[in-house]
């Protein structure tokens, strides 16, 4: 029985503390991907080579609407291969997670891209 | 550069506690979940397994998962929804007490996954009942489960 | 194309039938038998018999397309001579009936029945011939893998009754308990039907494949890079067994050598795979015996060991680690010294905690002589992977069939001859234990040099296996390239396959609250059995 309490002990509490559960994730994480607008070119590699059909891009309408990029993240597999294959290198895996969202339209995440295009963070 | 969906809840240094008194508030007692699995490749089952692990330990949040629908208040489902399964999923839904929140869990409960719509493949759990909260990830880490059990409890507040 | 000289078992199954062309395959060590379709039963039967060569895989292919016949292609393991010899046999679309191989290979039982299903051949002669993959309730002439079948689209389909087709028991005090297939905790879907006389098992049988999502299917015309991302997640406890067993399928067919420190690293993640099972289920089994202090100590070893495949590799399931040709990302020097660092304290926890457990006496009690697996029914059944060697068959892919850089490492092989619960709890610990070492001895010899090499060009019309010991057993990846170079069939048969097929033999003389221990004790993935 000692034994077992002093077991106890050196394990100590195992629980983490509860505000750090929602923490960042480690740097190799393999989260959310994002796009610079700036450098998007349109070229839709991302698209092709995505293997959830999680990526599309929308021409922008001549002087309206700028070009989009929209991802699905209910589809989004994490893999990092958009970011990967991108010829401009426009696209950063991300270490974002807590991404659940209340609706269906809430998990189409869309960026204008291009000329024109800026975040709306 | 991150459009807002991107960034994690605000909260995040009470997010515990916070996370306590929400459940409180809500329901004026503890939470009860349901897990479902619609046809998953278990790895979002794990997760939400850690979840009630030493290290996650929801249960210190008034948090606990039970062994039917009938005792509980949210209904997380994982998987996208297999024909075989097709009716165990209704029944689940169908043996829940209003107010109930459903949660879709994983890439293939909120849009089909790597499976996508096939023969035996629904994809999506919002194809056969109505969800409320989707939490993406392939599987999401616990603490993304854990953030789509805080909006949905948000939600559990409106419907009330 | 010249004619290689044939040896070991390629060499003796050509001497025992002079009128079958036995061919090298496509890889080191594969040879190709074309058997006229009615001597199957007979030469499979040689094979297992006189060679002692198990049954690794079974797959029915529809070539119609492509030569106007299905085909059937049986994969049997010669680990003396490390070689795979695969049998294949035309059959006849006007006459789509092939004699059953199970009378005299039992192992083929399950393989013949989801071929069965799912190409609509009939396996003539099989013992049980009842529907395996596809339950009630599908229409007349659902066969999801012919190739004039469209599975994108879901049929109607009546709604599901209550699983049926069980034998059961009958007679005063028998009843019949049915589990599942929902099950009360955090679990995968399955139906068990127990058949008790109060609290004793006179008889347990299963219904499986609720999570049957057609992914063999869905593989069908994607590019073999895509493929990968589909392998790695048909099941989760295995995401990196099963993507790395794909990618050498892959590699094979198209002659591919990964380069050296890509093999190191992806045998480093195959081990922390092995790793986080093996504490992982050794924890879920204390709680089949709700040895909760055991199971609560492990699951915190478990969390610590996923956060570890986090930092290293960025993901707790190690997806997106491995890739066609290598893996995706290298790992740097810091990150190998910090997981060491933590594997080192890892390892002194978990021997504290195998130590606490060993001076549970009730623990001890309710392992030993539960759950037995007799070792002629597992050598029958095909049996793989820790519930083999609990059962006293040591068979491990690593030392049987080496791929990666196992062939120069020294790989334990622990081998139990209880075939209980507690052998099963034994050989992971030791497995484990031995894998804290391997990846010390991996890290040690970890070459420099790139981490992933082109494949070079996809041959069309090529076949190939690709296989892994996971952390449950032998995973083999039977991959086919079409006209187009894209995938034409593909069948994933991981240990879970076999090993399901022998868990209701070890359910009888034991009590129904054994069954969830028996069950925890193999572990075994239903997704990956499903598909």
């Amino acid at each position: 029985m000692w034994s077992l309490i002093a077991r106890i002990w050196q394990a100590g509490v195992a629980a983490e503390p509860a505000g750090r559960l929602l923490e960042p994730a480690p740097p190799a994480f393999r989260g959310a991907p994002v796009v610079d607008p700036a450098r998007c070119c349109g070229s839709q590699a991302c698209v092709a080579a995505c293997p959830a059909r999680a990526l599309s891009w929308t021409a922008g309408a001549t002087g309206g609407a700028p070009a989009a990029w929209t991802l699905d993240l209910g589809r989004c597999q994490f893999c990092g291969l958009c970011a990967e294959v991108c010829p401009e290198g426009a696209i950063t895996q991300t270490q974002a997670y807590a991404l659940a969202t209340r609706s269906a339209a809430g998990l189409r995440v869309a960026t204008a891209v291009g000329e024109g295009g800026k975040s709306d963070a | 550069m991150r459009s807002r969906a991107m960034t994690p809840e605000p909260d995040l240094e009470t997010a515990g506690p916070a996370l306590a008194e929400r459940v409180r508030r809500v329901l004026g007692r503890s939470l009860h979940i349901r897990h479902l699995d619609s046809g998953s490749s278990n790895g979002c089952d794990w997760e939400m397994a850690a979840l009630l692990g030493p290290v996650y330990d929801v249960q210190r949040f008034g948090i606990d998962f039970v062994a039917s629908p009938r005792h509980a208040d949210m209904l997380l489902v994982t998987g996208g929804v297999t024909a075989h399964l097709e009716q165990a999923v209704r029944r689940t839904y169908a043996a829940m007490g209003e107010p109930r929140a459903v949660v879709a869990v994983g890439a293939c409960a909120c849009g089909g996954g790597m499976a996508g719509a096939t023969y035996a493949h629904h994809g999506g759990v919002d194809k056969i009942v109505p969800v409320y909260v989707y939490v993406p990830g392939c599987p999401p880490r616990p603490a993304a489960i854990l953030h789509g059990i805080m909006l949905a409890l948000d939600r559990l507040a409106e419907l009330r | 194309m010249s004619r290689t000289v044939l040896t070991g078992a390629a060499a003796e199954l050509q001497a025992a039938f002079p009128h079958v062309p036995v061919t090298a395959g496509h890889g080191a060590g594969e040879w190709l038998a074309p058997v006229p379709l009615g001597e199957l039963p007979a030469v499979a039967g040689w094979v297992y018999a006189q060679l002692g060569a198990p049954l690794a895989q079974a797959v029915g292919v529809d070539e119609r397309p492509l030569a106007g016949q299905f085909r059937l292609y049986y994969v049997f393991s010669v680990p003396d001579y490390r070689q795979w010899l695969v049998l294949r046999a035309d059959v006849d679309p006007l006459a789509p009936s092939f004699p059953s191989v199970t009378p005299a290979v039992p192992a083929a039982h399950w393989y013949e029945r989801e071929i069965q299903d799912m190409l609509g051949l009939t396996a003539a002669g099989h013992p049980d011939p009842r529907p395996l993959v596809l339950h009630a309730g599908w229409p007349h002439g659902t066969h999801p893998l012919r190739k004039d079948f469209d599975g994108a689209r879901m049929p109607a389909r009546a709604p599901a009754p209550a699983p049926t087709g069980f034998h059961g028991v009958a007679g005063d005090g028998t009843a019949e308990v049915p589990v599942g297939p929902i099950h009360a905790g955090i679990i995968e879907p399955g139906h068990f039907r127990i058949s008790t006389l109060g609290e004793d098992v006179l008889r347990l049988e299963a219904q499986l494949f609720y999570t049957h999502r057609g992914l063999e299917k869905r593989a069908e015309g994607m590019t073999v890079e895509r493929g990968l991302y589909l392998a790695e997640r048909i099941c989760g406890a295995c995401a990196l067994s099963n993507a790395v067993a794909y990618a050498q399928a892959v590699e094979r067919l198209t002659g591919a050598e990964v380069p050296p420190r890509a093999q190191v690293l992806r045998a480093v993640g195959l081990e922390l795979e092995r790793l986080y099972n093996h504490v992982g289920d050794l924890g879920n089994l204390c709680a089949g015996a709700a040895a909760l202090l055991g199971n609560m100590h492990l699951l915190r070893l478990k969390e610590q060991l996923q956060r570890l495949n986090e930092a290293v590799v960025g993901h707790r399931f190690l997806r997106g680690f491995a890739a066609l040709g290598g893996v995706r990302r290298d790992v740097g020097e810091g990150a190998l010294v910090n997981l060491l660092g933590v594997l080192d304290q890892v390892r002194s926890q978990f021997l504290g905690a195998l130590d606490l457990l060993a001076g549970n006496g009730v623990f001890q009690d309710r392992m030993r002589t539960t759950g037995v697996l007799r070792r002629d029914v597992a050598e029958q059944l095909g049996v793989v992977g820790v519930a083999a060697r609990a059962s006293g068959i040591g068979r491990d892919l690593r030392r049987d069939h080496p791929y990666l850089v196992y062939g120069g490492l020294d790989v334990p092989v622990p081998v139990y001859p209880q075939g209980d619960v507690w052998a099963r709890f034994q050989v992971r610990a030791e497995e484990a234990l031995a894998s804290f070492r391997l990846i010390a001895d991996l890290a040690e010899q970890l070459p420099a040099g790139p981490v992933q090499a082109d494949i070079g060009p996809v041959p069309p019309l090529r076949h190939a296996i690709g296989w892994v010991e996971s952390p449950r057993g032998a995973n083999l990846h039977f991959v086919m390239t079409g006209p187009d170079s894209t995938i034409y069939r593909y069948m994933v048969r991981t240990a879970s396959y076999p090993n399901w097929a022998a868990v209701p033999s070890t359910l009888p003389g034991n009590l129904v609250p054994d069954f969830p221990l028996i069950n925890k004790s193999f572990e075994l993935c239903y997704a990956c059995l499903d598909r």
